[in-house]
């Protein structure tokens, strides 16, 4: 039996097409850096969700037209029969003075604080489930750059990951990459809020002797150069103290539904911004 | 000469159709049904080039593909293509014992591809990253079912493709010679 004679082709294949993967890994060292390689497919991704974004957007309208079209036509049998076609003009209003107060308020919020905010709407989320990112229709073009803060007015919601031209992607504080640091409000207790699934996050290396308590408010420590100070991250759900481990085993529910976000900031100036007082109001 | 042109301009509809399937993924799914798992689009189109061209012709096709498809996600490019590979490795050796060309095996073959994913990418995750993915049986489960329930239709276009743009492909049963 000759062990030599094997196919010099067919090895060399084999061991390119499994070493390029373990090469690739080996070299993820800055996950922030995007290599000139990744330029073309981000650029390329990007006008692919912007053209869907339209189109997603169009197909929504015009579904919602259709839906008011027949709620109309419902509504004007009903207002034929009851001769009430005032109140089908008030029920319109309503709605829109839903949609009034939450622009207000997003509006509000950018007045008053000394932040230099940029608003951006939520365009599409991670092409896996193990990943928890937004695409907003916001990028390098208006002024956006790694690494900088997205929140809500109810609270953080992650930083950006990978700016595109038009585009960026935001790594949500739920997802298994992304770290903040946080402090407990109340007690001020510190610890690392890591990401663990689409809804919720973990406190990590909070020391047994702190002061942790179901219902408390998580809040950034402002140490971590990207959060302004005191705001809003997370509430804890679940507080375990383990005996064999050195530190508390603390679950957190983030305050921000990322589900439920269409509209959201991004901070391109923090101006040193201390929310802390804000928080001790609301408590 | 024409077959070459023919398999660059296949290539390029097969890159196109990873573009679009994604944008439909991550973008329109979530723009028109929310927080709904979404089915895995794209890895329809990896099954396909695994089970319907040659080993080195299907692993090189895929490992661009993933080029495509990592700006849509956070997933590093190396953990993107260990787990295809494994994937590709697994759903290889599935298919040199059974095959058989047409959308009924395909619909069998895009269940077990979406399993064999989510195991892949699951091992893979626990075994290189410091904070590794979570079970979410049921996410995980409805993405499954959803993949497959979308695979005839897009099997249908993918052999539209291969059709309209000359690509040769061994629909034999017992699949692909080495």
């Amino acid at each position: 039996m000759n062990f030599l004679n094997f196919n010099l082709k067919k090895v060399i294949s084999f061991v390119f097409v499994l070493s390029l993967p373990l090469i690739s890994i080996n070299m993820q060292q800055k996950p922030y850096s995007q290599g000139w390689y990744d330029k073309p497919f981000s650029f390329l991704a990007s006008l692919t969700q912007t053209a869907f974004f339209s189109f997603s957007d169009g197909v929504r309208s015009n579904t919602q037209l259709y839906l008011d079209l027949i709620n109309i036509k419902k509504e004007n049998l009903r207002l034929k029969s009851e001769n009430n076609e005032l109140l089908a003009r008030l029920e319109g209003q309503a709605e829109l003075t839903k949609e009034n107060e939450r622009l207000n308020s997003l509006l509000d919020f950018k007045n008053k604080t000394k932040m230099e905010l940029i608003a951006a709407r939520v365009m599409s989320k991670d092409l896996v489930s193990d990943h928890n990112t937004l695409q907003i229709n916001k990028g390098t073009h208006h002024g956006l750059k790694a690494g900088q803060a997205v929140i809500t007015v109810g609270g953080v919601v992650g930083h950006i990951f990978k700016p595109g031209t038009f585009t960026s992607q935001v790594l949500l504080i739920t997802d298994r990459y992304s770290v903040v640091d946080g402090v407990i409000a109340r007690s001020r207790a510190r610890g690392i809020v890591e990401g663990r699934n689409a809804s919720t996050c973990a406190l990590r290396y909070v020391e047994k002797s702190e002061d942790v308590q179901t219902g408390d408010l998580v809040v950034t420590s402002g140490l971590d150069n990207i959060f302004p100070k005191g705001f809003p991250v997370a509430i804890v759900d679940t507080v375990e103290d383990k005996t064999f481990s050195v530190s508390l085993k603390v679950e957190l529910k983030p305050v921000v539904d990322p589900d439920k976000i269409e509209e959201v900031f991004v901070i391109l100036n923090a101006v040193n911004e201390d929310l802390s007082d804000r928080i001790t109001m609301r408590e | 000469m024409p077959a070459i042109r023919f398999n660059y301009l296949n290539l390029l509809l097969v890159l196109l159709m990873t573009l679009i399937l994604c944008g439909a993924q991550t973008t329109f799914w979530f723009q028109i049904f929310g927080s709904l798992p979404a089915p895995l689009l794209w890895l329809n189109l990896v099954l396909y080039l695994i089970l319907y061209r040659k080993p080195l012709e299907g692993i090189a096709t895929i490992y661009l593909v993933a080029l495509f498809l990592r700006p849509f996600s956070a997933m590093p490019l190396g953990v993107l293509w260990l787990t295809l590979l494994i994937v590709f490795s697994v759903m290889s050796f599935v298919k040199k014992r059974v095959f058989w060309p047409g959308s009924r095996y395909f619909l069998m073959a895009s269940f077990g591809i979406g399993i064999c994913y989510h195991l892949a990418y699951f091992i893979i995750s626990k075994w290189f990253e410091s904070n590794p993915a979570t079970v979410s049986l049921f996410h995980r489960f409805f993405e499954i079912v959803f993949t497959a329930l979308t695979s005839i239709p897009l099997y249908i276009v993918f052999a539209w493709m291969d059709r309209m743009t000359n690509k040769e492909t061994l629909p034999e049963s017992g699949g692909l010679e080495a």
